[in-house]
């Protein structure tokens, strides 16, 4: 029985003798159970569940912190007491009152209107001029297309307000009695619709050109190819372009005040042009709390569409992101 | 049912990649024409140019005789099966099928018919309701040729139709087109690259490379004629096997020695269509060998007609009714590159790595290419005879036969050389020779005589019916300006014109109008152009065509020497050079500055004549991109 023996630690023996001495083996197989082992790597599971606890909860943290505005801006809009400023995050008296003066004593509904009209047409206009033109981009090819791209690209990344007073001027020019209007609104936020095309268009580069090409053959024109066979297999894309285009004059305060800027008549106002005017000075004592009431109404249809669009919305921006 | 005529089609993209190269044919109706080649060959491009989906750069592209160059996808009459199927994803089938009916504003009764039919021959009349999401993949196939079908097109265009499918259905879908092609008997043109889809469908197969065309035949004559070795190599499983090698002529005796050490010799009437200058023993070549024409030799095999050599074993592959073995000729080396050859023996062989075996390969089946230009050297269709001349005064003779030498040829002095004959400059019928007709073989509408001539084997070729049987005695002659004397630098005469040039607008004022007029301007002469050339030329190039290059091309029977100017078409010159060979003559004419024209004329003429043109015989070339636009 030689003591030489060179054993690894899962009791497998090296040396070139047998070993038969059982009881021996059976004690270096305990020696080898006992050798401590290397340190392992944690294991995936606990790896994963470490991850996403500390990701979940910064995202709840930064959620609290997103959503307390919010919040805050809906219960004011049930506050019973007047004034701008309240000690209480909670309103002591609740009330409807602030909604019912914005029927009653405001203008807010015509503005309101007026939003929702010039919002409705340019979003339409924006929305088949940009898939319009995606579509050109993406399928038709001529010599300025490139170019072409190039130079809408870098158009787009100049802020829309740095031509204002351009667009001013050019509106006095194309409507010179009645510049400070609706319509001048909806031409300023349609004009540019075809510089939105760059994402619709990566959408319309992954829908295969053999469809197209199908088509062709078939005898469509390239109007029925858009209308019929790719629009309908567009859906993302157009739900993104609408809401896109949709948000855009909702939203917009700087043309409307630039544009509507000295009108007397505050009817032709748009909501954030009029609600802007509750927060100055001499106004924000009277009003904060039929301001906060009109933001939520003005708030909700969008909400509500996005939330029952999103699914849409998400396809949109990622499909036309792949080849973008 | 159409006819289809491509010519001289190229595509040629905007950075001056030359996607197809003066693709030529012509397509009979009720053919199934495929395109087959390695992927990047053109192939592909060639029938979306067909289709209208890509726009021809120069050429002519006629279905039933009309252009349709500039003609709109539907105007064409066609319809295509593409690889990814295409479907319009949001349709039902029925829709998918009726889509193109409904654009053309067929009634309604009439497009529930048409779908139902098509419907019915491809069995898909179950899934008419369903999206094409819910249809596997074979089905989506069927709708997709349900959707060519409805349409009842001329030409139906089939882009790898089947490389989607796996293997199985693969196979059960080719049995199923080539079934529809029977029924439907209109014109299918269809692209692969796969062969063996080629060799099962095809009436006629094209094969191309790298954008041209390699060689267009039935699958059989593919096979058993391939025109160079890609054909040789593409076509055939297992792939061909190649020797390089030499091949020397010693009096009756062929013997070829290949690289690997190994030769097979034998008698030259079965190596008598190769072409004589390949066999002095220097010109190195590639000979080639199907595996189905080698044999394992069990000792019965004729001496005469294969060829026995030994071969080392490397690896056998048993595939139930057949085994293939992979061997060596250089039963040294069994692992060597050259020598190496694959055998197909029909069911078992038990062999073993190493095992030295005897194989036999037959003398009549081989092929043989040029390795420089990788063309075959073995013609079906032979080209040239090569015969061993003497001129003495003014005579030729060979084999105990003697020619006058026409006055071209007559400044000539006596000696030896060898002379080539081109087998269609071969004259039968009259003239100063004497041959017995041994054989007539008639080849693609041309009719091959091998005849005796004194103790020697030679070979006419004529187009048309056969004029001799076999056994006949006929006078031949020879058209001596097309005959070569290697020793005495008598060559071909070359009856091409090539001339640089431009196309020209030039302002005139008519009847108080301006109006354009165009020429081309070729040797610094204008000749009016005509609407053919004119339109063809802006169709290719645009304006841009008066800056490009041009090289004109026309043969010396496209100009004749004429007495006065006609309308603009002649060229001035003056005659240099009488070139007489007896029943045709030529004359040299000089357009001024060196520039020499060569042209058929009648009679006598010298001095300053004029020359007209028949526009309709020339060619006109893009030298910058190197393209036949006319």
């Amino acid at each position: 029985m030689s003591k030489e023996k060179t054993i690894d630690i899962n009791g497998v023996a090296t040396s070139a003798q047998p070993l038969t001495d059982w009881a021996e083996i059976d004690r270096l197989e305990k020696e080898a159970v006992k050798v401590p082992k290397r340190k392992k790597h944690r294991s995936m599971r606990i790896n994963r569940i470490i991850g996403n606890s500390v990701g979940q909860t910064v995202l709840t943290v930064l959620g609290i912190i997103w959503i307390i505005p919010l919040i805050y801006l809906v219960i004011q809009s049930f506050r019973g007491e007047p004034g701008a400023w309240s000690p209480t995050f909670f309103p002591q008296e609740w009330t409807l009152d602030n909604y019912k003066r914005l029927f009653n004593e405001t203008q807010f509904f015509r503005w309101y209107g007026n939003t929702l009209l010039v919002s409705v047409i340019s979003c339409t206009i924006v929305t088949v001029f940009a898939l319009s033109v995606s579509y050109a981009f993406s399928r038709i090819k001529f010599k300025a297309r490139k170019p072409m791209m190039n130079v809408m690209l870098i158009l787009g990344m100049f802020p829309g307000f740095m031509s204002m007073s351009a667009v001013y001027f050019l509106l006095k020019i194309l409507l010179p009695d009645n510049y400070q209007s609706l319509l001048s609104l909806i031409i300023v936020y349609s004009a540019g619709a075809a510089l939105n095309y760059y994402i619709a268009k990566g959408f319309f580069d992954t829908v295969p050109k053999s469809l197209d090409e199908a088509a062709r053959i078939d005898g469509a024109s390239r109007a029925r190819i858009f209308w019929k066979i790719i629009l309908p297999l567009s859906k993302p894309i157009i739900i993104y372009t609408i809401l896109i285009s949709f948000i855009a004059p909702w939203c917009d305060y700087i043309f409307v005040s630039f544009i509507m800027s000295g009108v007397p008549d505050t009817g032709m106002y748009t909501v954030s042009l009029g609600m802007y005017k509750w927060l100055e000075r001499e106004m924000i004592q009277q009003y904060f709390t039929t301001f906060c009431a009109a933001a939520v109404i003005v708030a909700t249809p969008i909400t509500l569409l996005f939330m029952w669009l999103q699914k849409y919305y998400i396809q949109g921006v990622t499909g036309g992101a792949v080849k973008g | 049912m159409a006819s289809l005529s491509l010519k001289h089609i190229y595509k040629v993209y905007d950075g001056g990649v030359k996607a197809v190269n003066d693709f030529c044919m012509e397509i009979e109706d009720k053919e199934f024409i495929v395109f087959v080649g390695p992927s990047g060959c053109g192939k592909s491009t060639t029938l979306r140019m067909i289709a209208g989906l890509e726009d021809i750069t120069a050429g002519e592209l006629r279905i039933d005789d009309v252009i349709v160059n500039d003609y709109e996808p539907k105007d064409r009459n066609i319809a295509m099966v593409f690889q990814n199927y295409a479907l319009y994803p949001h349709m039902s089938v029925y829709d998918n099928l009726a889509f193109s009916l409904k654009t053309s504003k067929i009634p309604a009764e009439e497009i529930h018919e048409k779908v139902v039919e098509a419907a019915r021959i491809l069995g898909i009349t179950e899934y008419l309701d369903r999206k094409p999401k819910a249809l596997s993949g074979g089905q989506r196939q069927r709708v997709a040729l349900g959707r060519a079908i409805v349409r009842n097109p001329k030409v139906f265009l089939l882009d790898e139709p089947l490389s989607n499918l796996d293997a199985k259905l693969r196979a059960a879908m080719r049995a199923e087109i080539s079934r529809l092609h029977e029924k439907l008997q209109t014109t299918f043109i269809y692209v692969t690259h796969d062969q063996v889809e080629a060799m099962t469908m095809g009436t006629r197969i094209v094969v191309m490379k790298a954008g041209y065309v390699q060689q267009i035949d039935t699958p059989q004559n593919l096979y058993k004629y391939p025109g160079n070795i890609f054909v040789a190599g593409f076509i055939g499983t297992p792939q061909m096997n190649f020797f390089d090698g030499t091949i020397t002529k010693q009096g009756n005796n062929v013997k070829f020695d290949f690289e690997c050490g190994s030769s097979i010799s034998m008698d030259y009437s079965l190596a008598n269509k190769i072409l004589v200058k390949f066999m002095d023993g220097k010109h190195p070549v590639v000979v080639g060998v199907r595996p189905d024409d080698v044999k394992v030799d069990d000792g019965s095999l004729n001496e005469n007609e294969w060829a026995k050599m030994k071969a080392v074993v490397s690896v056998v592959e048993a595939l139930g009714g057949e085994t293939l073995i992979y061997a060596n000729l250089n039963t040294d080396d069994i692992d060597a590159a050259e020598g190496s050859i694959t055998i197909k023996v029909p069911g078992d062989y038990p062999a073993n790595r190493g095992e030295i075996i005897d194989i036999a390969i037959n003398k009549n089946k081989l092929h043989v290419f040029d390795k420089e230009s990788e063309k075959s050297i073995k013609l079906r269709v032979p080209e040239v005879n090569a015969v061993d001349a003497v001129v003495d005064g003014a005579k030729l003779s060979f084999a105990s036969q003697s020619f006058e030498l026409p006055k071209a040829l007559s400044h000539i002095k006596g000696a030896k050389s060898e002379l080539i004959i081109p087998t269609d400059a071969l004259l039968l019928g009259d003239g100063q020779g004497k041959a017995k007709v041994e054989a007539v073989e008639s080849i693609e509408g041309k009719q091959v005589y091998q005849l005796k001539v004194g103790e020697l084997t030679m070979f006419a070729v004529e187009k048309g019916e056969a004029r001799f049987s076999a056994g006949a005695e006929v006078a031949f002659g020879l058209d001596f300006s097309r005959v070569e004397l290697t020793a005495l630098d008598v060559k071909p005469l070359d009856t091409v014109n090539t001339l640089d040039g431009e196309f020209v607008k030039v302002k005139e004022v008519e009847n108080g109008k301006k109006v354009y007029s165009f020429y081309m301007e070729i040797a610094g002469q204008r000749i009016a152009s005509s609407k053919r050339i004119s339109e063809k030329l802006f169709a290719c190039k645009g304006t841009k065509i008066f800056k490009t290059p041009l090289e004109y091309v026309f043969g010396a029977d496209a100009v004749a020497v004429s007495d006065s100017e006609i309308n603009g078409i002649c060229f001035r010159g003056t005659v240099s050079e009488i070139l007489d060979y007896g029943e045709k003559k030529y004359a040299r004419v000089d357009l001024g500055g060196g520039k020499l024209i060569i042209v058929k004329c009648e009679g006598e003429i010298s001095g300053d004549v004029w020359v007209a043109l028949n526009r309709d015989g020339v060619t006109v070339k893009d030298k910058n991109l190197d393209i036949i636009i006319v």
